[in-house]
């Protein structure tokens, strides 16, 4: 009987053992700044939410800017796809990928925020020069906007890396956002075409591919 | 973790070598309700095989049940058959059928001398929807007083369809030995080996490679002592490659060697070498320039046992590999020079195994590695360091049967140069221990509890430049089981279990925690089985499991996913001839996230979305004659898919589909020398899909496919 409680004891210490800590899992490091506040209620929304993501330069800035796009594993929902504006393809030496989507992206926020590591991104949106067509009901929305990604260096200055227009085509999805499906891109006449930097963010995503 | 905590750590082993105990042992038999929760599925006899040991067998073995079946109906051998030449053979289960293929070819293998004229032609076609191969096989082995001829000719075709592209791959490979015994224990001869490979895939284009080996072989083996039993076999030729990577032509080698010594029972030391290697003059397919190339292949492997069958044993293993093969560079400005891919390791592994019972033992495990492996590019060297230490053990106690498990591994891994600036370092470290109770409460109730918890640490460092390393983080998970099985009569057994889990993904650095998150797992699961009356059994199980999903960082982000599920299976022997299985099953899959009300701020679940499938499934199979059955399964799948938006639900998406398979199966002796083996038959499927757009259906055409499908094999021996 004595050495059945030694063995039951020894036991007990195992447990023990196991309860030391040896299996918890390390303290993570705080969030740097509190969690991004991301809203799709309404396309606009979800457009500021991306600037937003954009802003943050971060995996959690990249969930962020790539939720506001359709990510589609099944037939049954829509997925995002980009179109380019047709002279980016003309100019490109490299390879144009036939339908340009989420994954693809995916690509163009780690390039976007690697080109100026130091400074301030913003995704600025405008207004396009088409009247807005939302349909709650049905959870449809065509529109279009203007758009320039700004960066600001620590002295304030302020550099235009991609601009252009885009004809957004925006779905409801199963948990109410508003998220993008369709992205055609066009150029800004109002680009100066002497700024190697003033191009489309179509042209930046070809540009990505090479990262 | 601080050092009261290691400390506490090094006491596991400890602690159950005591519990163990590990002392002379005494004959008994393993407690058999270890094995009353296992799948019996398993047991099953299939092509003339018997399954009745398989558990015991694997647990004895270390495998895992279904890895033990496999290789048996993959060999052709009841598992006692394969552990019973695994033994005779002294390699793992797993070898087995590799070391009979290479033994084939060892003429000295051959016990006596009398004429030998064996052959064995095998043809097999198998067809689906999108590919078909064609396989012809011919194995003949002629032998006259000291003389023998062995060949195996291995030829196959695939095709493969894709829309109106046909894509056709043909292997052939012929490997044949002649020679002249001059005694038991020495052989000399020759052997040529042919490989040749064409494939027209439009993605590479028109491809044939072949490869040519003419050598002359010399085999030996010794007994200098009772204890001592030695092996030495060369091989020297000629060697002709050409094809789309390389052409290549010079002289080829190979010597291998085992040595093994034998003492009582107690000791078993075996050494085995084997180093292949060519030295050729290479080029590029669409180059004139001749380079030397020198490539070689040595492995060098050592296994030690000591007292294997006593109450403490050792076992130990050791293996040394190098690697070098050469290839002319293909890039522009490296022309003439040639780039070389690199390769070693250094493997060893300590057991000690005290052994009381079968139900009442302790393995203690370490093992350490390193391999070092280079490409013949700039980038993509690899380092590799390995540690294992670990512990398994299982002890019976007043009817209870403990098992735990215990380890520690550590990986780390250098990839310097995954691009041309710079990679990253990996070091993971698993932590694991897990534990298993089971226990006969009562004649006809069996009780097994089980416990785990894990954590493996990914830790990462950029080496000079790299843009995105994987992101440091823990992976923890504990998880408990608790199943009850219950045998009321030959009739009726009914189980139930409930499972509890939480993992938790926690990735370390500031920027990347919005992703961490815990997820809590339910899972209840009650099945039973009824014979209602001679021939006719009904089985049920049904399911349930909710997984809650809570970020740790992200505010409005936690998820709950919901699923049940039931399956029905009505077994009907209707005679001896006819049989009939009908099953029915369904899966509802509910999920959403948790919405905050504005009046009260509380948070409540909102259901997003939800799947429902339905399948209905009957196989029909009459067999008129043993050896050929017809069989029939048809069946029915429904699948929806609804989503809610503002609290509405309305339908996304509507699947149906119907699947017919007709066919027969056959297993038929032609003549006194040849069988025909194998199914074939025709599939029809049809299926129709709906989706809504703002709740009106958009309903897409019927799709149909119908073809046929099976794999016949003809095998005649003379």
């Amino acid at each position: 009987m004595a050495a059945l409680r030694l063995r039951l004891a020894l036991l007990a210490g195992l447990v023990a053992a196991a309860g030391c800590g040896y299996f918890r899992p390390t303290e993570p490091e705080i969030p740097t700044s509190p969690p991004l506040r991301s809203n799709y209620s309404h396309p606009d929304s979800s457009l500021e939410s991306m600037n937003i993501g954009l802003g943050d330069k971060s995996t959690q800035g990249s969930g962020v800017y790539m939720t506001a796009l359709a990510e589609s594993i099944s037939t049954s929902t829509p997925g995002f796809h980009q179109l380019f504006w047709p002279e980016d393809i003309v100019d490109w030496s490299g390879v144009v990928p036939s339908d340009w989507n989420w994954s693809f992206e995916l690509r163009l926020y780690s390039y976007l925020i690697d080109l100026r590591p130091l400074d301030t991104y913003r995704l600025i949106w405008a207004d396009g020069q088409t009247t807005d067509d939302i349909d709650f009901v049905v959870g449809v929305a065509q529109i279009q906007r203007r758009y320039r990604v700004v960066t600001y260096n620590t002295d304030g200055d302020s550099t235009i890396i991609a601009i252009g227009f885009a004809d957004l085509t925006f779905y409801r999805d199963a948990q109410s956002r508003w998220v993008i499906t369709r992205w055609a891109d066009r150029s800004d006449p109002e680009a100066d075409p002497g700024d190697q930097d003033q191009v489309t963010l179509g042209r930046r995503r070809l540009q990505s591919q090479s990262n | 973790m601080n050092r009261r905590h290691r400390l506490a750590l090094l006491l596991i082993p400890v602690v159950l070598g005591a519990i163990s105990a590990a002392l002379p042992g005494r004959a008994q038999t393993p407690s058999t309700n270890r094995f009353a929760f296992a799948d019996t599925t398993l047991l099953r006899d299939t092509l003339g095989l018997s399954f009745v040991n398989l558990f015991p067998l694997a647990d004895s073995l270390r495998l895992t049940p279904d890895t033990l079946r496999a290789l048996s109906v993959r060999y052709r051998s009841n598992p006692e058959r394969l552990v019973q030449l695994s033994d005779s053979l002294r390699v793992p289960v797993d070898s087995v059928g590799v070391v009979l293929e290479r033994e084939r070819f060892n003429p000295l293998a051959r016990t006596g001398n009398e004429n030998v004229t064996a052959l064995i032609y095998t043809t097999t076609y198998n067809v689906q929807q999108t590919q078909s191969s064609w396989g012809n096989n011919l194995d003949f082995n002629i032998e006259r007083g000291p003389l023998f001829v062995r060949n195996l000719t291995l030829i196959s075709i695939d095709r493969y369809s894709s829309g109106a592209i046909d894509t056709r791959r043909k292997t052939r490979n012929a490997n044949t030995e002649a020679g002249w015994r001059l005694n038991q224990d020495v052989s000399l001869g020759a052997r040529a080996i042919v490989d040749i490979f064409d494939s027209d895939d439009p993605s590479s284009g028109f491809i044939t490679d072949k490869r040519n080996d003419f050598q002359f072989s010399g085999r030996s083996r010794q007994a200098p002592t009772r204890n001592l039993s030695t092996e030495l076999n060369m091989f020297a030729g000629i060697l002709d490659q050409s094809g789309s990577q390389q052409e290549k032509s010079g002289l080829t080698g190979e010597a291998n060697a085992r040595m093994l010594y034998r003492r009582g029972g107690w000791l078993s030391n075996e050494l085995r070498a084997d180093f292949r290697g060519n030295t050729a003059r290479t080029r590029l397919p669409d180059s004139t320039l001749q380079q030397n190339t020198h490539d070689y292949n040595q492995l060098v492997s050592a296994n030690l046992q000591l007292y294997p069958n006593s109450p403490v044993g050792l076992i130990a293993n050791a293996k040394y590999r190098d690697a070098r093969v050469e290839t002319p560079s293909a890039v522009p400005q490296d022309s003439g020079r040639t780039r070389l891919a690199l390769t070693s390791g250094l493997d060893g592994s300590l057991d000690i195994r005290l052994r009381r019972t079968a139900d009442r033992y302790l393995n203690l495990t370490s093992s350490l590695g390193t391999t070092d492996a280079s490409t013949a590019s700039y980038t993509g060297r690899t380092e590799r360091f390995t540690r294992l230490l670990g512990t398994d053990g299982r002890y019976d106690l007043l009817g209870w049967v403990l098992e735990g498990r215990f380890s520690n591994g550590f990986n780390r891994t250098e990839s310097p140069r995954v691009t041309v600036d710079g990679g990253y370092i990996e070091e993971v470290e698993n932590r694991n221990l897990d534990g298993k109770l089971n226990r006969r409460l009562t004649p006809k109730l069996n009780l097994q509890l089980n416990g785990g918890v894990s954590l493996a640490r990914y830790r990462y460092a950029v080496v000079d430049r790299y843009p995105s390393p994987p992101v440091s983080r823990d992976n923890y998970r504990q998880s408990y089981r608790i199943d009850a099985l219950y045998n009321y009569s030959q009739r009726f057994n009914t189980g139930a279990g409930l499972e509890v889990a939480r993992t938790e993904l926690v990735n370390i650095a500031a920027t990347s925690t919005s992703a961490n998150n815990v997820t809590r797992t339910y899972r209840a699961d009650w099945r039973w089985t009824y014979r209602l009356t001679t021939g006719l059994t009904a089985t049920q199980r049904n399911t349930l499991s909710a997984n809650y999903v809570a970020y740790t960082f992200r505010e409005g982000a936690d998820r709950l996913n919901l699923e049940y599920g039931n399956v029905t299976t009505l077994n009907a022997v209707l005679s001896p001839r006819l049989v009939l299985n009908l099953t029915h099953s369904s899966n509802l899959a509910p999920s959403g996230s948790y919405l905050q009300d504005e009046v009260d701020g509380e948070w409540f679940f909102s259901p997003a979305d939800r799947s429902k499938v339905f399948e209905l499934r009957s196989d029909l199979s009459y067999t008129p004659t043993p050896g050929f059955s017809l069989t029939m399964a048809p069946l029915y799948r429904s699948v929806e898919r609804e989503g809610t938006v503002n609290g509405i639900t309305a339908p996304q998406r509507e699947d149906r589909t119907l699947t017919v398979d007709g066919g027969a199966v056959v297993s038929l002796p032609v003549g006194r020398r040849g069988r025909l083996e194998g199914n074939f038959g025709r599939r029809f499927q049809g299926q129709r899909t709906s989706t809504f757009n703002a709740g009106v259906a958009e309903i897409a055409p019927v799709t149909e496919q119908d073809f046929w499908r099976g794999a016949l094999t003809f095998s005649w021996q003379l």
